[in-house]
């Protein structure tokens, strides 16, 4: 009798579950496009896949999309939540039956660019990548080979590690323990720049550890502490990541073994605490971790919707990283462009870059941009 | 006398496999050649046997219980956050973990009694659900403690966990009757039942003692990072098979002793393995493979030293035979 | 006459089977009663209720005048009611001392177990019961059947209950193990407490029992008073028609064509065997006999390539080596191993999976084993061998040990084999089921089959055996030919 009342519970779960991805996708009732501006009659829809809007990346991206759409008059839908190849396929099918014209979305693997891509391909919808690079070379080339493929803009994690390594040897650093990712993910490219950057300045990585995909905190506590006793003349550590709370358990673990004056850290993302870290020495650059890679995505696959687009083939754009060095940086950082409540562009800019408003806007326009981006150019050009 | 002799031979083995490990270890990696690594090796064997000691009892009951692992997140996040809530402290931490811990291994013990289904299936039923639940329950943020808390990642504090964790696994399974009800049902149900052992009831405290060792091991990853974040898709299972992994070579090389001594080499001799990797720069990507090669190795050893010492008889019987 | 115990009208259901139907028992202090019957007859059913294994589907029963239904067998241990089980009763991977307060670890009114407390009364137990060579720390696993036996006996003893139910024991023990079992038997008599005593070995009943109850399928059909107990007479009401007693062969042997069908020369093991060189021939039974600790248990798990020899080979008929159970199995030989319900049968398993267990890949088309097939088969040869069951489907552990046994048997005709080792094939069994796995033996060799047969029965080797080898201390001691008529005593002068 049990067993048959937890067979019909779970048949019930799967049958909620079925039917809930039937219904419409995840869309904000409080999109911007539908409030206040008026569609004209031949305002243009584009659906955004994205993974969440509750975090700082998340919440930023949100904004600043909405924002610019609000800009450049068009309509935006939002797919939140998905976290596999199958979920982002079918809010895929979701938003284009909904009569978006063009989906803007984060791929959570390989697999998901190629199957919202063939899909996109196939219902000649224009389709666009943010925040990846494809590291499958067989999926890679048949999304640049879609017609309906718009291009890609992705953060520089190789050229951001090489960066902080670069700051490190500045700072007569040079021996170095890597907390390493897997190697099969697509941010493992931060182990690439991590190592391309100890070559080109003089530096070794003798040691590494693997972060745990259970993000049990006693892999990290013993990695460094292998690290430290190992290695005494280990001067740096290199940290490809600090969530699931690995920054946390490394600092703690550096800070109760040894010195900052021992030991300094670069890492990706900023975590809580980094200000006080970056103040007592412990940090000497930090990859803050969210840009708007996004913002520029999204305006290139509108031109593409609009009949306006910026190449004839795919664009692949890549979006510089900002390194923080201080914690006045990173307060900068925080307040600029951690900041769902400021826009880092203008209404001016963002119109300059669509075709409705600027007839001759440009590929070249999109790049200076990109290149100019820094928190000097932001805090020098910020009109809030 | 006796009773000194008696006692070498029982951990004889133990002492001498680990002991030997580490001297090749020494041997052919010189950075490690320091009385600080042997104590950074047992320093570090201390957490993972901990969680050891409550799988233990879920393997010597014959149960699968895959979910310990989420049991360890959850106890780490409810616990963590209820201690610092109340400011108690440290010991605050200990005591809310190992409750919280507790009451999920429990809730495990609890559903296996009232379904009657596999304890495997039950366990990874709760491993999702609590996975899930830690990415709800305080805003999804997991747990952050303050610097005041990290008294436990070293002497004494770490040594006063593992004699409290070791305290509570020999006062289980040697000094209360469910530790031998335990032993005897995943020994020979049908003898332990015939016996008056109630099997559902015991299965369901093995689960619920692993869900309190669990809880202990939150407390001190808790006492020495300070922090626990969520994890999803079933990520929790890494640690889980982490601690399946010290339990089996521990098994294997208890010989006659203790077998709660064992498991605490056998975590020792997998902190090595791992030390080994990182001194030896074994790319990262295999070192699983390798502590599981080691694993299997353990375990072909000690399922074939009669084989071993039959070989030894059959070659000392064809060279009587020839004589 | 005083009373201890007494069984109105018991009655045991297991599904649709009807284990028991209203059986009674009256059980005088002092005495020794037996319980006999066929395999099935449901004795072992209501020894199992009295000892608490089993709860009855209704009766009722009283001891000492009290209302008696225990819950369990630790309840009943605790009402003085002890059970001494035919098969295995201790737990391997658990100490001797931990065995020996299996579920009794703290005394009572205390919470904490006392380590030192259990190994001080169990070496105290064992010391009182002769088993002074038995370490109290050791893993139970370690020693042989007979010792862990021997330990369920001073275990059963420990408590001096009023009731001590030894049920099918001695069957399985040496001469000495058997001995012990007697002597305790009559302690308890002359302590004035009591014993039900159920064997399939009448010899034994007739020896040590003062009244006899039988029962048949389920049914109480008769108490025999000291007086009245005879051997055809008890053989009679449990089969329920006159027996005529003759159940070995009759003929005089001599149908062996020289041809062998196994062959082992120079068998070494350690501490076991001496250098056992022996030829099986087909159209034979070859008996091997001798002292449980003779070797002839491990030559025989040697000749199936179940045990590796130190040295020496084992050579099947057409000359392979047998150096593994696959070799043996390949090459048409046979084994019915003396521990049956761990070393020759699948007890949770179905009677269909047990009897296909060994003929897969006769039985499958490409990659798929019909169903049908493997059913009919197991159906025609449980019917030939009329298994008693409720159909193929039942779970084996169900039945009885002479049809377990039977289903054994089963598993490698339905192979096609016919070169068997058989270690104590009637170990267990009553004699109804005795008599029919004999005559399936003797059509084994008519048929041109070989038998190797070893046996720690002396009138079973006799009776069956066309020649008969004995062993001593691991090396061959003598042989006889059934044309020489050996008696037992020109047997064990070899044997000892």
């Amino acid at each position: 009798m049990k067993k048959k009342i937890l067979a019909i519970l779970l048949a019930a779960m799967l049958a909620l579950g079925a039917l809930s991805a039937c219904g419409s996708p995840a869309t904000d009732p409080s999109a911007p496009p539908s409030e206040g501006s008026e569609p004209e009659a031949e305002a243009h829809k584009i659906g955004v896949i994205f993974y969440g809007r509750d975090d700082a990346l998340g919440s930023c991206v949100y904004e600043e999309v909405n924002h610019a759409a609000e800009v450049i008059g068009v309509e935006v839908e939002w797919a939140l939540g998905d976290y596999d190849t199958a979920a982002q396929l079918t809010s895929a099918e979701n938003l284009v039956s909904a009569g978006c014209e063009g989906i803007m979305f984060m791929p959570i693997e390989d697999a998901s660019a190629q199957r919202v891509g063939q899909y996109c391909e196939e219902n000649g919808v224009w389709f666009a990548i943010c925040f990846r690079d494809i590291l499958d070379q067989d999926i890679k080339a048949y999304v640049e080979g879609c017609e309906y493929y718009v291009g890609s803009c992705w953060e520089d994690d190789a050229g951001a590690a090489e960066e902080m390594v670069a700051v490190l040897a500045e700072n007569g650093r040079t021996t170095y323990g890597l907390e390493k990712l897997n190697p099969s993910i697509a941010l493992a490219v931060r182990n690439d720049g991590y190592a391309a950057g100890a070559e080109a300045n003089g530096g070794e990585i003798v040691a590494e550890y693997e972060v745990p995909n259970d993000g049990n905190s006693q892999t990290h506590i013993n990695g460094i502490t292998n690290f430290l006793n190992l290695y005494p003349d280990m001067d740096a550590i290199l940290m490809t990541t600090a969530s699931q709370g690995a920054a946390e358990a490394i600092m703690n673990t550096l800070k109760q073994n040894t010195t900052s004056e021992q030991i300094q850290v670069v890492t990706f993302d900023l975590y809580e605490g980094i200000a006080e870290d970056f103040e007592s020495g412990w940090v000497a650059a930090a990859a803050a971790g969210n840009s708007p890679d996004a913002l520029f995505v999204f305006l290139m696959l509108a031109n593409s919707v609009e009949g306006t687009p910026l190449s004839d083939s795919f664009i692949n754009l890549s979006q510089k990283e900002i390194i923080v060095t201080s914690a006045e940086e990173c307060a900068d950082f925080e307040k600029y462009i951690d900041n769902p409540d400021f826009q880092i562009y203008s209404d001016d800019i963002i119109r300059s870059l669509n075709g409705k408003f600027n007839s001759e806007v440009s590929l070249e326009d999109f790049t200076e941009l990109m290149e100019a981006f820094s928190l000097d150019w932001v805090k020098e050009n910020s009109v809030q | 006398m006796q009773t000194v002799i008696k006692g070498v031979r029982k951990y004889i083995l133990m002492v001498a496999v680990t002991a030997i490990l580490v001297a090749l270890l020494m041997l052919f990696a010189p950075s490690t050649r320091s009385l600080s690594i042997l104590v950074t090796l047992l320093e570090q064997g201390m957490a993972p046997a901990l969680l050891g000691w409550g799988v233990l009892f879920n393997i010597k009951a014959g149960n699968w219980d895959f979910g310990v692992g989420a049991e360890v997140l959850i106890a780490a996040i409810v616990g963590g956050n209820a201690a610092d809530a109340l400011g108690l402290g440290i010991v605050g931490v200990v005591c809310c973990c190992m409750l919280a811990g507790l009451a999920a291994g429990a809730v495990s013990g609890l559903l296996y009694k009232l379904l009657r289904v596999p304890t495997i299936i039950i366990s990874i039923a709760l491993m999702l659900i609590y996975e899930s639940v830690c990415g709800v329950i305080f805003g999804g943020r997991g747990v952050t403690l303050g610097v005041e808390y990290l008294v436990l990642a070293s002497f004494p504090g770490n040594a006063v966990m593992l004699l409290l964790g070791f305290g509570l696994a020999w006062l289980l399974s040697s000094k209360l009757k469910i530790g031998y009800s335990i032993k005897a049902v995943g020994s020979n149900l049908k003898v332990a039942e015939d016996n008056g052992i109630d099997v559902v009831n015991t299965k369901a405290a093995a689960l619920a003692i692993a869900g309190l060792f669990a809880g202990l091991y939150a407390a001190v990853s808790l006492g020495s990072s300070g922090v626990a974040r969520t994890v999803s898709a079933m990520g929790t299972m890494g640690t889980c098979f982490n601690a399946m992994m010290c339990v089996f070579i521990g098994l294997s090389i208890t010989g006659r002793g203790n077998v709660l001594v064992g498991i605490y080499f056998g975590a020792v001799i997998m902190q090595m393995i791992q030390m080994a990797l990182m001194v030896f720069s074994f790319p990262t990507q295999y070192s699983q493979v390798v502590v599981a090669l080691f694993v299997v190795a353990f375990m072909l050893a000690s399922a074939n030293t009669e084989g071993l010492r039959r070989l030894k008889r059959r070659r000392a019987a064809a060279n009587g035979a020839k004589q | 006459m005083d009373v201890l115990l007494k069984v109105e009208d018991m009655r045991k259901d297991f599904g649709a089977t009807r284990a028991l139907a209203g059986v009674h028992l009256e059980l005088r202090r002092g005495e020794v009663h037996g319980l006999v019957g066929e395999n099935g007859s449901g004795k072992s059913t209501l020894s199992n209720i009295i000892a608490g294994v089993y709860r009855p589907s209704g009766g009722s029963m009283s001891l000492d005048g009290a209302a008696y239904s225990p819950q369990s067998v630790l309840a009943a241990s605790r009402a003085g009611v002890s059970l001494l089980a035919q098969e295995t009763g201790t737990i391997a991977g658990m100490s001797v001392y931990e065995n020996m307060f299996l579920g009794e670890e703290t005394a009572p009114g205390r919470g904490l177990v006392s380590v030192g407390r259990l190994k001080r009364e169990t070496r105290r137990i064992l010391d009182e019961n002769g088993l002074e060579g038995i370490d109290v720390e050791r893993d139970a696993a370690e020693y042989s059947f007979e010792q862990r036996k021997m330990l369920e006996v001073a275990r059963a003893v420990a408590h001096s209950p009023q009731l001590l139910i030894v049920d099918e024991t001695t069957t399985a023990l040496s001469h000495r193990g058997r001995q012990k079992i007697y002597e305790v038997i009559r302690a308890m008599r002359e302590d004035k407490r009591s014993v039900i005593f159920i064997s399939h070995d009448l010899d034994e009943i007739l020896d040590v029992c003062d009244r006899v109850t039988i029962l048949r399928d389920g049914q109480y059909i008769a108490t025999l008073e000291r007086a009245e107990l005879e051997k055809e007479r008890l053989r009679s009401l449990m089969i329920g028609r006159e027996f005529d007693g003759v159940y070995y062969r009759t003929d005089a042997g001599g149908g062996a064509s020289g041809e062998a069908a196994l062959s082992a020369s120079g068998i070494r093991l350690d501490g076991v065997l001496a250098g056992v060189s022996l030829t099986l021939r087909r159209g034979e039974i070859l008996g091997v006999g001798g002292l449980t600790e003779s070797g002839m248990h491990e030559l025989g798990k040697i000749l199936f390539g179940a045990l590796r020899p130190d040295s020496g080979e084992v050579l099947s008929a057409s000359g392979a080596r047998i150096r593994s159970t696959l070799d043996a199995v390949r090459e048409g030989i046979a084994y019915i191993p003396k521990d049956r319900d761990t070393e020759s049968l699948f007890i949770s398993a179905n009677i269909r999976d047990n009897i296909a267990a060994a003929s897969y890949d006769r039985l499958r088309r490409g990659a798929y084993i019909p169903p049908k097939a493997e059913r009919a088969m197991a159906e025609e040869l449980a019917g030939r061998l009329q298994v008693k069951m409720r159909s193929v489907a039942q779970q084996l552990g169900e039945l009885s040990g002479g049809n377990k046994q039977k289903v054994a048997i089963c598993k490698w005709l339905a192979r096609g084999s016919d070169v068997f080792i058989m270690d104590c094939p009637t170990r267990g069994i009553d004699v109804g089921v005795k008599a029919a796995i004999y005559r399936l033996m003797e059509e084994i060799r008519e048929k041109g089959g070989a038998i190797l047969m070893i046996s720690e029965e002396l009138t079973e080797l006799i009776g069956m055996s066309d020649r008969i080898l004995v062993l001593k201390d691991g090396a061959l001691s003598g042989e006889f030919l059934r044309a020489d008529a050996p008696g037992e005593q020109d047997i064990i002068r070899l044997m000892l």
